[in-house]
């Protein structure tokens, strides 16, 4: 709970958090009286009626990618691993390249077709309810564990910023309050909006704290590294070939893995052309560099000022190094407190996406296509909502009381939607993937990576779980694909493939 | 690269057909990890830095600026269209 143990807390921690709350509640207040339609039809709802403009989809992609864990749990994986973990702007910066195998097509197809979740262009191209339906519970199933991860990690950055004084159960109650009424309000457009906030404050934040870790170390990055050599050589040393091995997989799988998060997905539905969605992307390609960029070299910074600390203590590097910057001056003062209502409102706008996300996945794709096939939109939209909110505050539950040995499970989540990459991409362009070879394909890559992630065995000699899973997968798709006899009767417009060019 | 010269024509592009922006790719993040270096290799130190940090650095930027170009330059299906069918370009929402 003491995670970040900030003595600069109190009341101007409460003070911060509670503005954080207001603005957010303001902007869906002010959504939701705007544009009424924005809570009766899906698209309105779930993609702000597919019509984002440039600045707005360039945050909300940030805000959504970036969660305040980037900054927290960053800094210290920089702290342990030393030069190696650079590969974490690398893999941020590889998601872009993974949208590209598949956003500009799936981005044409969505608008021709009206797509609201991404199981919309599953179905779409594989007309195959096994395949929809496991592709469906593999998202539920990752978006549930990362909204879980959110909610843990909210708790200990609000009961790290006001010092204790409010109690982790009720910061975080009190917060995904304001989460679901802003997003019951104003829906996508209102999470979208209150994501400019979250990313400017998580943004200013970060560069403000690399300012102030550099101040401490007397401002002299040569000394620093010197320090490092005479001191922690390894964490400056070329690494080991199976650790190098682990970086590639690590790019590959973020690369991908994030690109297929639902959420995700659902902002390439929601910009309003190519254009603003390609200019989007041209300015989050950057963001790794002053991003995880600078909270690698926080975390760098962090070992000169607090060697030797164990793998927990670590954990609270982040913490520590805000509360010594705090007490530089007032204005450093001010400005970890900011960093730090930052953390928490960026936690928020990756959680609210993710959980919109599920809202959307569960009302179209359960509810509206096996409960009641005739429900209205604006029925459809009260379902989505409702079963969000059952679903947070199951996962609260889950995030207060952990079930003990189950607990392994949740962590499923980026080794899963992983399996889903064959789907989205050799099915957009390979028009003989069948269905039956994708979903024993993604069944046993799933099986297989959570299998590999359960038992403990992470890595084979570097290749992350993930990725070993995906490799069956793509062996099974691709093998059973070419066994399965094609059906003539499958015109390249339905399956997606629709050549612009010849292939 | 026939692939490439047949789109230019129609005036379509999209990343995905075009096998050597993958092969590209690959090969700046494959210079920007450290598996061809001895392990435990710190020197030759430039600027207070060892040199192979600054590969894994410039990789990444190199990364940044390949992708940049490969967004402006080789993704274009629809935009055209949308572009020409709009009536009032620009964002509304401030974006520019």
């Amino acid at each position: 709970m003491e995670d970040q143990d900030l003595t600069f807390g109190g009341a101007p921690g409460i003070i911060v958090l509670v503005a954080y709350a207001a603005v957010m509640l303001g902007i869906g207040f002010f959504v939701g009286r705007n544009r009424p339609g924005a809570r009766r039809d899906m698209k309105s709802y779930y993609l702000a009626g597919g019509n984002l403009g440039m600045l707005v989809l360039f945050f909300t992609l940030y805000a959504t990618q970036y969660s305040g864990n980037t900054v927290v749990g960053y800094a210290p994986q920089a702290y342990r691993e030393g030069f190696a973990w650079w590969q974490s702007v690398t893999f941020f910066t590889a998601i872009i390249g993974g949208y590209m195998l598949f956003a500009p097509r799936l981005y044409v197809l969505a608008k021709k077709h009206s797509f609201i979740t991404p199981t919309d262009w599953v179905r779409h191209r594989f007309k195959s309810t096994a395949v929809t339906l496991l592709a469906t519970f593999l998202m539920l199933w990752a978006l549930a564990n990362y909204l879980l991860e959110q909610l843990i990690a909210m708790g200990h950055a609000i009961s790290g910023l006001t010092g204790d004084t409010v109690p982790y159960q009720i910061g975080v109650a009190v917060f995904v309050l304001v989460m679901l009424a802003y997003s019951w309000m104003g829906g996508m457009r209102a999470v979208a909006l209150t994501d400019v906030m979250q990313g400017i404050a998580l943004l200013l934040g970060v560069v403000v704290l690399l300012v102030g870790a550099f101040y401490l170390v007397g401002g002299s990055l040569g000394d620093t590294t010197q320090y490092l050599i005479d001191n922690e050589p390894e964490a400056i040393a070329v690494p080991p070939l199976e650790d190098s091995v682990s970086w590639f997989s690590m790019i590959l799988l973020v690369g991908i893995g994030i690109a297929m998060y639902p959420h995700a997905i659902q902002r390439i539905y929601s910009a309003r052309s190519e254009r603003t969605l390609k200019r989007s992307l041209k300015r989050m390609v950057w963001m790794p560099l002053i991003t995880a960029g600078v909270v690698f070299c926080v975390g760098m910074l962090g070992i000169r000022l607090f060697p030797g600390l164990s793998e927990d203590d670590s954990e609270r590097l982040v913490g520590m190094i805000a509360n010594r910057v705090g007490s530089i001056n007032v204005v450093f003062y001010v400005a970890m407190i900011l960093l730090f209502g930052g953390v928490v409102a960026a936690i928020v706008s990756t959680a609210d996406s993710a959980l919109l996300s599920f809202s959307s996945i569960v009302s179209k794709d359960v509810y509206a296509r096996y409960l009641r096939p005739k429900a209205s939109e604006e029925r459809q939209v009260a379902v989505g909502k409702i079963v969000g909110i059952v679903a947070v505050f199951g996962l609260l539950l889950l995030a207060w009381n952990p079930p003990g040995t189950l607990v392994d499970i949740f962590v499923l989540k980026m080794e899963l939607l992983v399996q889903l990459a064959p789907v989205f991409v050799l099915g957009m362009y390979w028009k003989r993937l069948a269905a039956g070879p994708v979903f024993w394909g993604m069944a046993a890559g799933a099986g297989l990576a959570g299998w590999l992630t359960l038992t403990g065995e992470e890595s084979v000699y570097g290749v992350h779980g993930g990725i070993v899973g995906l490799i069956l997968n793509l062996a099974i798709c691709v093998l059973g694909s070419l066994v399965v006899r094609p059906r003539a009767t499958e015109p390249a417009e339905e399956t997606g493939a629709e050549p612009t060019t010849a292939a | 690269m026939s692939a490439h010269s047949e789109q230019r024509g129609s005036g379509k592009s999209e990343p995905i057909r075009k096998p050597w922006i993958w092969i590209g790719m690959l090969a700046i993040i494959l210079v920007g990890i450290p598996w061809y270096l001895p392990p435990g290799m710190i020197e030759p130190i430039v600027f207070g830095l060892p040199l192979w940090t600054y590969i894994a650095v410039g990789s990444s930027v190199a990364l940044c600026g390949y992708l940049t170009w490969i967004l402006s330059r080789h993704w274009n299906l629809v935009e055209d269209e949308e572009e020409s069918a709009s009536t009032t370009p620009g964002d509304a929402d401030g974006g520019r």
